[in-house]
This record gives C-alpha cells, sequence and structure tokens, in this order.
C-alpha cells in the first residue's frame, strides 16, 4: 500500500529559484518514497554542498547535509554502520563528479547498496555559474567570461566504468517518469546512479528545458532495449556494458534516458563483509551492544585474555 | 632484527623482566639500515631509552659502522666476520651526510675503514669485549646438521645473534624456548631447528665468556605481561573501549593499528560472538573521517587513525563534527613534518595544528598519551568524552610510542567503563529535535533509532534545519562551545595533567613520550644532587589551567624547563596561552630520534648549573 | 677467478647477505663459494636489459654494467629478494 505524499514533506520552505529542476527531483523522490511505502525513520537522505544538496530539509525523512564532494563517504558510513537503513545520495555534478570523483569512483568499486541521485545542470549554481565538469568543451553559459576549456565527464559512462550495478538517467520535469527509475534505484541491491538531467533557469541558457524538448528519448521505448544482466555470464555482461556504453556515448539531438545498465548478480560490499565476519549480515555495528546495564565494557578480562591471549605472556619467575 | 628483538623480548618477559624495544627504520621496504633499540629492567617496566647500550649484535657491516660509537666501555659486541674487511666507504645504502660525518669521527679517534679497523678500535681503546662470528661457517653446520637447504638454514641469521645475546645475559634456555615457541607459533620444524641452534650458541658462549652481563633477578610484581607496540595497545583499548567501526587509508606510522584491529575485527571467545568490528580501507583520509563520521551518526562507536599528512585531508570535516555535535574519534601518531617530512620518525610537532585545525570555533577534545598504560585507557577515554560531549575528540601520540614494542602490565578493569553519555539507540518514533536547545548536551537519537532528524554543516536549528537567523546564532554558537566548560568541570584533573616528584631545583613540563626519559632523568639528577619535577601534560583542551598554573606558581621562570620533539615547543605555548606563565627554558629534539635519557640530563644540568637557556638534542642516527 | 657462484651468470646475490644467493639453474641457495658443472662465468651480452651491481646495489643498463664490471664491481643478472623478507622488516606479535 502506498503511503501518501504528505508523510514525505516538511514545511522548510524552499529557497531555490523558481523552475529549478531540483522541484521535479524532490517531487519525484516524494512520489518513489511513497510508492514503495519507505519509513522515513529508516531512510537517510545524505547530500554535499549546493543547491542542490538542500533536498534533505525538504524530504521528511533523516537527513544530513555534509560537505562539498563528501556526502558519498558519509553516506557509506551510515550505510555501513546500518545496513538496514535506506540510504540515498543527492548531490550536484560539481560536487560528485569534480571535488568528490574519487568517492563517486571508489562507492562503484565497492558496489555498497545505496542510490546516488546527481543533480546535473552543468554549472555550479549556488557560486553564480561557473562551468561544471559536465559541461562541454567550448560551451559558454551566461556567467561565464570565455567558453570551458575543460572536456566533460560523462556520468553515465564513468559509473559504468567504476563499477556501479544500476545506471540511469532520468529528466527532472519528466517527473513520473524519474519516479519510476527512482524506485527501481531504491528496490536495486548495489550502487545505483541515477544521472539526472536538469535546467538550471538562472545561470544554464544552453540546456534549457527546450533544449531537452524534443531532444529527450526514453531508451524503454527502444525495440528489443534491454538493460538487464539475467544469467551473469562473462559474454551477457560485456554485451549489456558495450551497449549502455554506446547509449552513454549518445548526445545532441538524440538525447537517451531510462535505464541503461543493470547487474544484480554482483555481490554488494555488505555481503562481502558479512562473508568474512557472519555476526555483520545478523547484527549492525550500529546496533551492537558494548557495554553491560552496569557499564562495564563487554570485552571484560577474562575475554581480553582469550582475544588477546597471543600477546600475553605468563609470567614464570626460576 | 625484528625476530631476534621479538624472542628476546618474550623470553624476558617470561622470567618476568621489564622491556622496551624502539624501532628506528627508514621509510623504504628492504636494504636501508634499520636497528632495534633494547632497553631491560629487572625492577620497573621501562619507558625510555638511553645510550650507551652494553651489548650489541649486529647482522651486517652498515650496523657495525652506524653504531660504533653506541657501544659503552667495556660492552660486548656480537658481529659477523664474514663482513670483516668491509669498508665503510662501499656501504651504497649509507646516507653520503651520515658517512661523512662518521669518516671524520673515524678520523678523529683514529679508525681505519673497514670493519675490523672499527673492532679492533672498540677492543682496544674502549675495552669493548668483542664476540666474532663466522655467520656463513654457523648457517653451513646448521644446514650439514639437520640435511636443511641453504634456503632454510639462512632463515637463522636471527637465531645466531639472539642467542649469543641469552647467552650473555644468562637467560635459560627454558626462556629462550619459550620466545622461540611464541614467535614461530605452529611451525614445528622452525621451532625445533631455532631451539636446537640457540641452546648450541647459549652452550657455547657461555663456555667461553661465562655470562658477564647476567641480569639481576626481577622485582617487577606482574604475573601476566603484555608484549605489544604502542599501535596494538590503542587497539586493544579500542576493542575493550567498545570500537565498532575503524576507517583508515594507509599512513605510517598509523597504519598498524589498523591492520591489528583487522586481525581482530570478530570478537569472538569460545567460539561465540561477542560483536565485530568493521574495519573499512578508504580511498583516501577524507573518506576515512567521513564514513566515521557517518557510522558515529548511526550510532557505531567509531573511530579513524592517521598521521600529519591524512589529518590534514581531514580537517574540513573536522569541523562538520564539531558544527553536528557528532561524536568522533581521530587517533592521531604523530610523524615528522611538514609536507611528507619524516614518515618512519618521530615528532610532536601537530599539537598547534590539532588544536587549531579547521575554520570556525567549535569544542574538541584533544588528548596525548605518554606510555602504553596512559595510551590504552585514553583509547577508551576519547571514545567516552566524543559520546558523552558529543563532539571530535583527536588522540595524540608519536610514532615512538606507537612503534616501540613493550612490556605492559594488565590493565585494571576496575577504572574502565563505557559512558555513551546521551545517545539513543532507540528514540520515540518521528520527528525530533536533534539539537534541543534546552540544554547544551542534547539528547542524541542515532539514524535508524526511530527519530528522524536532519544534520548540516550550515549553521541549523534545533531540528537541524538551515537558519542564518542571528538571535538562533548566538544560542546554537554558545550551546557548542559550552560543551567544553562542561568537559572542563567533569573530566578530572589527574587525567588531563599530573605532577611526578616535588623537587623545587627544576621542573620539566612535557607531553607524551617525553613521560618515560623525564620520569628516569629526575631519579638519576637526585643521585647527582638535584631535585626536581616533572609535569605530564595529557589533555590541551580542555586544559588544566587552575592545576598546571598552580604547579608553576612553585618554581621561578629560569628552573621550569618544556622538553619536547619540535621546534616551537609547541605544549609550552599552550601553556603559557592558558596560564599565562612563560617558560623560558627549552629542551628540545627534532631529529626524529627519541630523546634519550642520558642527554636529557646532561641537558638539564647544563641549564640549571650552566646558565644555558636553550638545548638542542642530537644524539642518535 | 675462481669458477664458483659468486662469478656465475646463473647466480643472484642475496641483496643484504650476498655470501649466499640463487641458482637460477639450480633453483635453490647456494653460498657464493659453491661451484658445479653448469657454472658460466658472467657475460654482459646484451640479452638482459638491466643488470644488478651487488656493490653498489642498484640496477643498471649493459653499458653502466660494463663500466662497473671494469671498476672491479660485483655485478650479476639480477639480485635475490627472500620471499620472506617480510618477517625480517616488521612482524608484531
Amino acid at each position: 500500500m502506498a503511503s501518501s505524499l504528505a508523510r514525505y514533506k516538511t514545511d522548510v520552505w524552499s529557497d531555490w529559484c523558481p523552475g529549478c529542476g531540483d522541484f521535479g527531483i524532490v517531487a519525484a523522490m516524494q512520489k518513489a518514497f511513497a510508492e514503495l511505502d519507505l519509513d522515513p525513520a529508516q531512510t537517510v537522505i545524505v547530500s554535499g554542498i549546493g543547491c542542490s544538496s538542500k533536498t534533505p530539509h525538504f524530504i521528511n525523512a533523516n537527513g544530513v547535509h555534509t560537505l562539498h564532494g563528501r556526502a558519498i563517504p558519509f553516506a557509506t558510513g551510515i550505510k555501513l554502520a546500518n545496513p538496514s537503513l535506506t540510504v540515498i545520495v543527492n548531490g550536484g555534478d560539481g560536487d560528485l563528479l569534480g571535488i568528490g570523483a574519487g568517492h563517486f569512483v571508489a562507492v562503484g568499486r565497492r558496489n555498497i547498496d545505496i542510490t546516488v541521485i546527481l543533480h546535473n545542470n552543468q554549472v555550479y549554481g549556488l557560486t553564480k555559474g561557473q562551468a561544471s565538469p559536465t559541461l562541454r568543451r567550448w560551451e559558454q553559459v551566461k556567467s561565464l567570461p570565455r567558453p570551458n576549456i575543460q572536456d566533460a565527464v560523462n556520468p553515465i559512462a564513468l559509473a559504468i566504468a567504476s563499477g556501479f550495478t544500476f545506471v540511469a538517467r532520468g529528466y527532472a520535469l519528466w517527473v513520473d517518469h524519474l519516479k519510476e527509475i527512482i524506485k527501481a534505484a531504491i528496490k536495486h541491491r548495489g550502487t545505483a546512479l541515477v544521472d539526472v538531467l536538469q535546467p538550471c533557469v538562472t545561470y544554464n541558457n544552453l540546456y534549457t528545458a527546450d533544449f531537452y524538448k524534443g531532444r529527450l528519448y526514453k531508451l524503454e521505448e527502444e525495440p528489443g532495449w534491454d538493460p538487464v544482466v539475467h544469467e551473469n555470464s562473462i559474454e551477457e555482461v560485456e554485451e549489456k556494458i558495450a551497449r549502455a556504453w554506446d547509449k552513454a556515448l549518445e548526445w545532441g539531438n538524440r538525447i537517451p534516458v531510462g535505464v541503461f545498465y543493470v547487474n544484480p548478480h554482483v555481490e554488494t560490499f555488505e555481503d562481502r563483509i558479512a562473508k568474512l565476519n557472519p555476526l555483520y549480515s545478523e547484527s549492525p555495528v550500529a546496533r551492537q551492544p558494548i557495554a553491560g546495564e552496569d557499564g562495564r565494557p563487554l570485552v571484560g578480562v577474562e575475554e581480553f585474555k582469550k582475544i588477546f591471549g597471543k600477546y600475553i605472556v605468563e609470567v614464570e619467575r626460576k | 632484527m625484528e625476530t631476534s628483538g621479538q624472542i628476546l623480548t618474550s623470553a624476558l618477559a617470561r622470567r618476568g623482566y621489564g622491556v622496551v624495544s624502539d624501532r628506528e627504520y627508514y621509510s623504504n621496504i628492504v636494504g636501508r639500515h634499520s636497528y632495534v633499540h633494547m632497553r631491560v629492567s629487572a625492577r620497573r617496566i621501562p619507558l625510555s631509552l638511553t645510550y650507551p647500550v652494553q651489548l650489541a649484535g649486529f647482522l651486517d657491516a652498515e650496523s657495525v659502522f652506524t653504531h660504533v660509537f653506541d657501544i659503552g666501555d667495556g660492552g660486548w659486541l656480537i658481529y659477523d666476520t664474514g663482513v670483516s674487511r668491509t669498508r665503510i666507504t662501499r656501504i651504497p645504502s649509507m646516507e653520503p651526510q651520515v658517512r661523512d660525518r662518521l669518516l671524520s669521527a673515524y678520523r678523529e679517534a683514529g679508525i681505519g675503514e673497514t670493519v675490523s679497523d672499527v673492532v679492533s678500535y672498540l677492543e682496544k681503546e674502549r675495552s669493548v669485549n668483542i664476540i666474532g662470528i663466522d655467520f656463513k661457517q654457523v648457517l653451513d653446520g646448521l644446514r650439514k646438521r639437520y640435511n636443511l637447504t641453504l634456503g632454510q638454514a639462512q632463515r637463522f641469521r636471527s637465531t645466531i645473534i639472539f642467542a649469543a645475546m641469552a647467552g650473555l645475559l644468562g637467560l635459560d634456555p627454558d626462556s629462550v624456548d619459550y620466545g622461540i615457541e611464541r614467535r614461530f607459533a605452529g611451525r614445528a620444524k622452525i621451532v625445533e631447528m631455532n631451539k636446537f641452534l640457540s641452546s648450541m650458541i647459549i652452550e657455547d658462549v657461555r663456555r667461553e665468556y661465562g655470562s658477564p652481563l647476567k641480569l639481576s633477578t626481577p622485582t617487577i610484581d606482574a604475573r601476566e605481561l603484555i608484549i605489544a607496540t604502542g599501535n596494538d595497545i590503542v587497539g586493544m583499548g579500542k576493542v575493550v573501549g567498545g570500537l565498532r567501526f575503524q576507517s583508515y587509508y594507509p599512513i605510517t606510522p598509523a597504519a598498524d593499528e589498523s591492520t591489528f584491529l583487522e586481525a581482530h575485527e570478530s570478537l569472538s571467545v569460545d567460539g561465540e560472538a561477542l560483536g565485530n568490528i568493521l574495519v573499512f580501507q578508504t580511498e583516501d583520509e577524507i573518506a576515512a573521517i567521513a564514513s566515521a563520521i557517518g557510522a558515529g551518526l548511526a550510532g557505531a562507536r567509531s573511530a579513524t587513525a592517521t598521521s600529519g599528512p591524512g589529518f590534514s585531508l581531514m580537517v574540513e570535516a573536522l569541523g562538520w563534527a564539531g558544527m553536528n555535535e557528532a561524536p568522533v574519534v581521530i587517533t592521531y601518531y604523530q610523524r615528522g613534518g611538514p609536507s611528507t617530512g619524516q614518515p618512519t620518525r618521530g615528532s610532536q610537532s601537530d599539537l598547534l595544528f590539532t588544536l587549531y585545525a579547521s575554520h570556525g570555533e567549535f569544542p574538541r577534545i584533544v588528548l596525548a598519551s605518554g606510555d602504553p598504560e596512559e595510551a590504552f585507557y585514553d583509547a577508551i577515554n576519547a571514545m567516552n568524552y566524543a559520546e558523552r560531549y558529543q563532539l571530535p575528540v583527536i588522540h595524540l601520540l608519536d610514532k615512538f610510542l606507537a612503534n616501540s614494542t613493550f612490556t605492559v602490565p594488565l590493565p585494571s578493569w576496575d577504572r574502565i567503563r563505557i559512558d555513551r553519555g546521551k545517545t539513543l539507540l532507540e528514540a520515540p518514533r518521528g520527528v525530533f529535535k536533534r539539537f534541543d536547545k534546552s540544554e547544551p548536551i542534547s539528547p542524541r537519537p542515532v539514524l535508524g533509532s526511530g527519530a528522524i532528524t536532519w544534520h548540516a554543516g550550515d549553521e541549523h536549528d534545533e531540528y537541524g534545519h538551515i537558519t542564518e537567523d542571528p538571535v538562533n546564532r548566538i544560542e546554537m554558537y554558545e550551546k557548542r562551545m559550552k560543551k567544553l566548560e562542561i568537559a572542563d568541570s567533569e573530566i578530572p584533573v589527574e587525567e588531563r595533567a599530573r605532577l611526578y616528584g616535588g623537587g623545587k631545583d627544576f621542573l620539566l613540563v612535557g607531553w607524551g613520550f617525553v613521560k618515560g626519559a623525564a620520569l628516569e632523568a629526575l631519579e638519576v639528577l637526585r643521585d647527582r644532587g638535584l631535585e626536581g619535577a616533572y609535569l605530564h601534560l595529557r589533555m590541551f583542551t580542555p586544559f588544566p589551567t587552575r592545576f598546571v598554573g598552580e604547579v608553576l606558581k612553585g618554581y621561578d621562570a629560569g628552573r621550569v624547563i618544556a622538553v619536547e620533539h619540535n621546534i616551537m615547543a609547541q605544549a609550552a605555548r599552550v601553556v603559557a596561552q592558558n596560564t599565562g606563565f612563560l617558560v623560558t627554558r627549552y629542551i628540545l629534539k627534532y631529529t626524529g630520534r627519541p630523546i634519550y635519557t642520558m642527554e636529557l640530563v646532561d641537558a638539564v644540568e647544563r641549564i640549571i648549573e650552566g646558565g644555558v637557556e636553550k638545548v638542542v638534542l642530537r644524539y642518535g642516527e | 677467478m675462481r669458477r664458483t657462484c659468486a662469478t656465475c651468470m646463473h647466480w643472484r646475490p642475496h641483496i643484504l647477505y650476498p655470501y649466499i644467493g640463487f641458482c637460477n639453474i639450480h633453483s635453490t641457495l647456494t653460498f657464493d663459494d659453491h661451484h658445479c658443472d653448469k657454472y658460466e662465468p658472467i657475460k654482459i651480452n646484451g640479452r638482459a636489459q638491466l643488470y644488478w651491481c651487488q656493490t653498489c646495489r642498484t640496477r643498471l643498463s649493459p653499458e653502466e654494467a660494463k663500466a662497473h664490471i671494469a671498476r672491479g664491481d660485483r655485478v650479476y643478472i639480477g639480485g635475490y629478494i627472500d620471499p620472506d623478507v617480510r618477517e625480517e622488516i616488521y612482524d608484531s606479535f
């Protein structure tokens, strides 16, 4: 049973520009949460810094608004300490692919079960419109004094190369389509990327709603498109990655949105830890007792001697 | 050399002796000069090192050349006669500056350039007793006796050294066998061969030399001794203290602690799992502290371990923890800086950095350990403080403490309590004022507790939502800082500073690993007619201002001496800032090597009796 | 020149204790004064692209190797690193 949308709203007033794509993303998230019936108390939204990173304050669920570029490592600590939480990262393109790009790659290597929602508008909005890592070379959005001379990073391709096991793209103004992608991403066990194209109405005069209109098309409407790895053979994985890669490179007159690649067969980081340490899957480290009622540590002197026996010498005088 | 040191330490501990051994090594993997410098005591657990040594054992020519002046008159030297003809000018791994300095000292002392020249100098001029052993011949004998390949036999080089030493020290073969069994547990053949070879060498040495360095009967009151490095001890403290999440990025000299914890991730006792620690190797130190803070928000006791370069990267997140009243422990092993500095050498030059790191003003606790026992309790206390006061805690150690091996009596559990303060693992369902202003320390429901909370690095209201309201700003700012006053009023002063001795001739003021040398120097100086005291500083914020101020009042400025491993006398500056007392006498060392007792004694005399204001120590290669 | 391991091209000296070394023909460690019928004197024939100077404990190009030999250094095709050398570096209890 889906719960009411109101359950996921806060009464914090949003100070985003009117028409900002972030509104669409928040709306899609709230709808997705409602349809998934997520428990707000067991859901954590972690964000970095930037317009998009204010997102947690507008959603009624735990919110952790962190540092520029560092949402992923904060989220990683939260998720690993308590894997039963649903953890979602919101960040901008500068945040996740510029200052935080190393963490973006690292989370993919681990396949931790978190969802990364990338607010991709090609500019640094909050600092007044500088070029972000997704702005292409020689493009000049309105507040740039000269054209951008750095190449763009391709979020879809980078996610695939880094080991993300769910890679998708949505469009901020197609709220219901985006909602479905976010739902699939949250349900997926493993690291998921949702790259969300969004106009920045104030600073990006190139990638406007008009630009996207007519260029965007849905992958799922392409005949025969199936991004999911079903059998998990090496051949199948290679084929699915190759097709996703081709789609990732498409830009210009036709820009795909939808799910690019899904591999549900890769063990998550949490599974890998549990393999080494079976207790981990039963009892998250964040929930384990560490002391008795009286405050005495669980590891008392006798336990200490057993755990560290090989460090202890019994003195035997002669 | 590691193996020799470990086996000897185990053998000595088995018989109730106290041992400390400092490991000095270059920042490389293999092929440069490294050595273990040990101190053995029958009377107490030694915590300091000194020169000259009475007994030296060398595996190669470079060691003989490097340490010729470290051996005391009438001492003992064990070396490989196979390297007798090696010249000091043909040791490629010796740094040119070291060689030049040694060569000029050799010229002054009339020593030639070969190992045999050095040995004969020691024998004739310094009455050092020489035991030359042809290692190749001994290994060949072992090979034949056990029908070994040379590949197997050559492993026993270090056996020759520790066995000869054991013989000279008069250690009984059983204790040596015990040391061997501990070192090579589970490798029966190696144990057997080591025992055979060592007993043969011990016997040979005894027959020829007796036991000239026989140790007196130990009087240390301990039925059990832990043998561990400072890194290990901190790891043990964290395990007892309930650590559940440790993140790290590999760095010297901190990584050994995380590796130790990784080996003890699963806390099983008699097949029953008491819990487990998640040790997480991150992509960098930023991710290390960020994930540790995240795990702390979720309710796990969390820490990260690092050194200077790593902490430099953590600084922004440190401020986030301060702003969000998030508990996190940073175990900080100081090494020589700035920049890469001296990765494998010790230092105490990061105190001021830890006190002021990160922009803005927020409360933090900075504490420093001076010996393994302090390090153990501090590791536990650091986690208690972090949760009780909801702030970042920086636990400072130095490489000397981290990488030295100690015999440590079993700690007392009477003093150990887990204090999680107002941490709520379960909370009422629904929106919760995480930063409730009605008290400086608010209840802290963890993520997943049932509460819904927000956190933000921006200034925030009681719910954790962003606000720039000036009145809220004042209230939140003061709420956070007030916690430091509470910590100041609650944390017992004896955990923050301690005065050893009461003599009025001088007062040493130091911290960290300086403690061992300072305490021993007090005794030596007392025998020489100077009665002094040592003020050991352990917590730098909140600083024990009243206590330290009272102690300092009892001394003339000219008799108060800062003893530190840095050039700025950083702790003395913190003293001045908090108490207004200006320290004007200094004994400083910044070579990266530990302060040795004998040089400290000499420096105190020069200041107190010779009128010198500052002494820079430089002993040790 | 004595026909022992110490001057044999099949031998790789232990980089720290060069009185022992590894024989590539017999796949075993030997002392430097050992000898056998597989002995071949070290030649810088250009087949190996890097050599090991035990005297200087460094890698050499063929040209450098020739120069080092000319001045009396002990040059080999390679050095031997004990696979268990880690135990001698640092292995906490």
